[in-house]
């Protein structure tokens, strides 16, 4: 069952047509891979989907519902939950709280409520930090709790930033190049580590990445995006082999 | 790395005592203190203390650059003080009224100024410190103008008044308590968390769920809410306001104690208190040059400060390892 479909969905900015008539749909519980060379609309997409950006033109159908208008904070609340191509975590807290903020559409965040420290929510906010430390120990983080981002390396912010999203209980889960900077085996665990959440919470999961072997064995379906336009859409195998692509993306040198 | 970091920030038993030895310290000080000047100083200090507790919500938590500040601490000082002189409203009520005309206020403002760029906040609310004092100092049938009104009546309730400097005292004491246990709760909660992810990345913010403009509005609300509130207390233990106690300075100052303290702290907020109200004001007979000079000697601090402890001294984030090991042996070490 078709659970997000995007419609004919454009967008410029000041001139640079970042997005043509695109359009793009997935079915409950697939992963669908999108890759394509630098500049190619795929962020851009991104971010139309999660509200951050409005498109000029098209709309986006989450289970038959328009979304196309509705502000970041109501998409994340029906469960469109997203990863940063450059990473946004919280810079004045530690990894702990950074993934407890991910978890905010579930706080009780009633204004008497938390003056009066009811019972609920003193349990929910224990529930919540649990919830959190589990899905940090989901990453492989569990003994960096009290550390700032500053204080982890690369691939550890990478992997908190996937924490935080988790903990926001996603349905569609949006992931743009989650392992952008690492090399094969790296990539490979973070994929790993994905595919595992994957079946766990029966994710939908939408992933933007350049590393296409890596992405060819991981995702269902493949969209190849090229100058703001879907230039293929397919299984990965058959995308992998088609000329159009090796032309535009795999022949650039990016493989 | 990771232990030794935990191990610094006291265990919260402890913590939790620091306070309460601090508070009954506090609060036999009327007992032990020789004559009003000092109990004064202290009773000022406690005042801005709800000042700056209120300019670090809006700027320190959810990290918006406001600059007008002492507008919203006249705002409720004028509501309190017309209130009661003129209608007879009692002390609590007039002193509940003034925040919420402030808070109010303070969140309408900042409505129109949430859409467009972040540095438009800060002229606006300066704009609106001038306005405010233009009005005060011109609507002569309200406030008296540039006179000022003199004759306040003392705070108090049903009947009682806080006549004496230790009634004043500790009826302060009482509230400042109150105000920090229910920040301590609104920050530490989820609300908190919402503020401080729109002040790290506004865009995360979003997109985990947190309303970015209703968030940013709350904390208008209660930060100017905090200054009124704290505005009358002022106005009635001074027992006489004027417009020139709420000018534009006085906001500038109000911001360099949140700064200074440590942005989103709350021992932090009453250290910069402390530093900027409580040892000039302590010293001005012997040193007057300390108050002519504050703003000055606050502006260096600031610069130093940016250079070495860009969030305060007991501000959030990594702390360089000298201040680490300093911090490690306070009591309030480890703030968040
Ligand atoms: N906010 C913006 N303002 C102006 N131009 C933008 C903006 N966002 C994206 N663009 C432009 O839109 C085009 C598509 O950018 P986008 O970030 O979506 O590409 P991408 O496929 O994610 O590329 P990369 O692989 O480098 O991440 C680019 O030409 C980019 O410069
Ligand atoms: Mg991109």
């Amino acid at each position: 069952m078709t659970l997000l479909s995007c419609e004919g969905i454009s967008k410029s900015f000041l001139g640079v047509k970042a997005l043509v008539d695109v359009s793009i749909s997935v079915v409950e519980g697939e992963t669908l891979g999108i890759i394509g060379p630098n500049g190619s609309g795929k962020t851009t997409f991104f971010n139309i989907l999660s509200g951050l950006e409005r498109a000029d033109a098209g709309r986006i159908l989450l289970k038959g519902r328009d979304i196309t208008r509705t502000p970041p904070h109501r998409i994340s609340a029906q469960g469109i939950v997203r990863t940063f191509q450059n990473l946004r975590l919280f810079g004045g807290m530690t990894a702990l709280d950074n993934v407890i903020c991910g978890g905010h559409k579930e706080a009780p965040t009633g204004f008497l409520g938390q003056i009066a420290q009811t019972a609920r929510v003193r349990r929910a906010e224990a529930e919540g930090r649990e919830h959190a430390r589990a899905c940090l120990a989901d990453v492989g983080l569990g003994a960096y709790e009290n550390a700032f981002t500053t204080q982890l390396s690369y691939g550890q912010t990478k992997r908190l930033e996937l924490a935080r999203a988790l903990n926001g209980r996603p349905r569609i889960l949006l992931l743009d190049e989650p392992t952008a900077g690492m090399n094969d085996v790296q990539a490979g665990e973070i994929l790993e580590l994905v595919a595992a959440m994957r079946q766990r919470h029966a994710l939908t999961l939408i992933v933007i990445e350049h590393n296409v072997p890596v992405l060819a064995r991981f995702a269902d379906r493949i969209v190849v995006m090229d100058a703001g336009q879907k230039l293929v859409e397919g299984l990965p195998g058959d995308v992998v082999r088609d000329a159009r692509v090796i032309e535009a993306y795999l022949g650039t040198g990016a493989a | 790395m990771t232990q030794t970091l935990a191990s610094l920030a006291p265990a919260p038993r402890l913590r939790g005592l620091a306070v309460l030895l601090f508070v009954l310290a506090l609060a036999v000080l009327p007992l032990v203190l020789p004559g009003r000047f000092w109990l004064h100083i202290v009773s000022l200090t406690m005042i801005y203390t709800i000042f700056v507790l209120g300019q670090n919500i809006v700027t320190g938590w959810a990290g918006m650059l406001t600059l007008g500040q002492a507008a919203f601490v006249g705002m409720g000082a004028y509501t309190s003080v017309i209130l009661t002189m003129q209608y007879g409203v009692p002390w609590p009520l007039a002193a509940l009224a003034a925040g919420a005309v402030a808070g109010i206020t303070g969140a309408l403002l900042s409505i129109p100024c949430l859409r467009v760029k972040a540095d438009f906040l800060s002229l606006v609310t300066i704009a609106f410190n001038q306005i405010f004092f233009v009005v005060a100092n011109n609507w002569m049938d309200l406030t008296r103008g540039p006179m000022g009104i003199p004759g306040v009546p003392a705070m108090g309730a049903f009947g009682w008044q806080a006549t004496t400097a230790t009634q004043q005292f500790w009826l302060i004491l009482a509230v400042v308590i109150l105000l920090f246990v229910i920040v301590g709760r609104l920050t530490r909660g989820p609300i908190g968390r919402a503020w401080k992810m729109i002040r790290d990345d506004e865009i995360a913010a979003g997109t985990i769920g947190v309303n970015v403009t209703g968030y940013k509005v709350l904390a208008f609300g209660v930060g100017c809410f905090l200054c009124g509130l704290g505005g009358s207390i002022y106005g009635h233990y001074m027992r006489f306001i004027s417009p020139d106690m709420f000018k534009l300075e006085e906001s500038l100052l109000l911001m360099q104690m949140a700064i200074l303290g440590g942005l989103a702290s709350m021992p932090g907020t009453a250290l910069g208190v402390f530093l900027m109200i409580a040892i000039p004001e302590a010293l001005r007979s012997q040193e007057p040059w300390l108050i002519t000079a504050r703003p000055g000697i606050a502006g260096a601090m600031l610069v130093l400060l940016m250079i070495f402890r860009p969030n305060g001294l007991l501000g959030l984030g990594e702390t360089p390892p000298v201040l680490r090991k300093l911090r490690a042996a306070l009591p309030w070490g480890g703030a968040k």
